[in-house]
């Protein structure tokens, strides 16, 4: 890399795992990759850096993957946790 | 081989098995004796095996761990009489400080409905508050399927709660629970013994009959509520508490506002199956 050259840009990833689908309802897990590793967000949610993946997008997150609606169908057998949002950041 | 069995009468009440149904765990903080912790810690320090199986062969470990009489009597409430006890031994050693957080996780061989076979059980024989990584788990996951493949990049979940607890510590899980071990920046050994116990009779509403518990207005509804569909939870561990009491043929749903949903209702639910209330 010449001294030029901006440094190679890294894609951070964000699961949101959320209530609903709608990407402004409550989220129940949260995990994020940053640079190749998994950070542990705050124990309290209360202090999690996004309450929602609306808020997580007003930060720059783009979501690239969507709830999948197929595993919802069943209403008396939940799967997973919740609905789960994916969104990167490429810093 | 005569395998042997606890005695202990039954301890937990209608509610406390119907809280282990909503919640699939239970915490006994400090039920062994100091002098036996002392004992299993040191133990420990001599046989560091992953599966130390041959602390099972000590009649003190027997008398006050395995068969230790709040863990027999709750283990005998929800497994009913001649239950089977371990046979295998594992213990979660780990030196602290230790930084890594474990992966979430259901152990294999996790079987999902309202039945309850095993209890998986967990001991501490040293205090284990958060600074020794104490294992963290999902209330009522135990009713939210999922799989070890699936779950394995989940990081903070809502509701978790920590099984942070002083020496002497059982804590009663059923297997399927959600749960992951956690960072541990303190300093020493950290032990987690982990056996399990056996159904060996058909389950019956045999443990201890509590005075004006009504199963058509018991409150169903647990703490993974928001993890499905609307009253799944509640669906859930009324099968699981049906089930546990012998009587899952005259479980029933019939949808709506009917039983086994939370409600303030001036009569007995629709949809409540009378011959529940016979058992």
């Amino acid at each position: 890399m010449s001294d030029t050259e901006a440094p190679a840009k890294r894609q951070s990833l964000l699961y949101l795992q959320l209530r609903n689908t709608n990407p402004g309802s409550q989220v129940l897990g949260m995990s994020l990759f940053i640079a190749g590793k998994m950070v542990e967000p705050p124990a309290d949610p209360k202090d999690w850096p996004y309450q929602s993946v609306l808020a997580a997008i007003e930060e720059g997150w783009r979501v690239i993957s969507f709830p999948n609606l197929a595993l919802l169908m069943d209403e008396a057998v939940p799967q997973t946790l919740g609905c789960e949002f994916i969104l990167e950041k490429w810093t | 081989m005569s395998r042997r069995t606890c005695d202990h009468p039954p301890t937990l009440t209608d509610s406390q098995v119907l809280e282990f149904c909503r919640h699939g765990f239970l915490m006994l903080p400090g039920v062994v004796p100091e002098e036996i912790n002392r004992r299993a810690f040191e133990y420990l320090e001599t046989d560091t095996h992953y599966e130390p199986t041959r602390i099972l062969d000590f009649d003190w470990f027997q008398d006050q761990v395995i068969c230790n009489p709040a863990a027999a009597g709750a283990v005998r409430s929800l497994l009913g009489p001649g239950y089977g006890l371990p046979i295998l031994m594992s213990n979660h050693r780990r030196q602290c400080p230790h930084e890594g957080v474990g992966g979430w996780h259901v152990d294999g061989g996790s079987r999902w409905g309202p039945q309850l076979n095993d209890l998986q059980v967990f001991y501490y024989p040293q205090d284990t508050p958060l600074e020794m990584g104490p294992t963290e788990v999902v209330p009522g996951t135990h009713l939210v399927p999922n799989t070890q493949r699936a779950m394995a990049h989940y990081g903070r979940i809502r509701g978790s709660a920590s099984t942070a607890a002083p020496a002497g510590t059982i804590f009663l899980t059923c297997y399927r629970i959600w749960h992951r071990a956690t960072a541990a920046p303190g300093s020493g050994i950290r032990n987690l013994l982990k056996y399990c116990y056996w159904r060996n009779a058909p389950p019956a509403r045999d443990w201890v009959r509590e005075p004006g518990f009504d199963m058509a207005r018991a409150n169903f509804s647990g703490p993974a509520a928001g993890f499905g569909e609307q009253f799944h939870e509640c669906y859930s561990a009324a099968e699981m508490f049906c089930w546990l009491a012998g009587q899952h043929p005259h479980y029933q749903v019939t949808g709506g506002q009917s039983w086994p949903l939370p409600a303030l209702r001036n009569d007995l639910p629709y949809g409540f199956n009378p011959a529940l209330a016979t058992v």
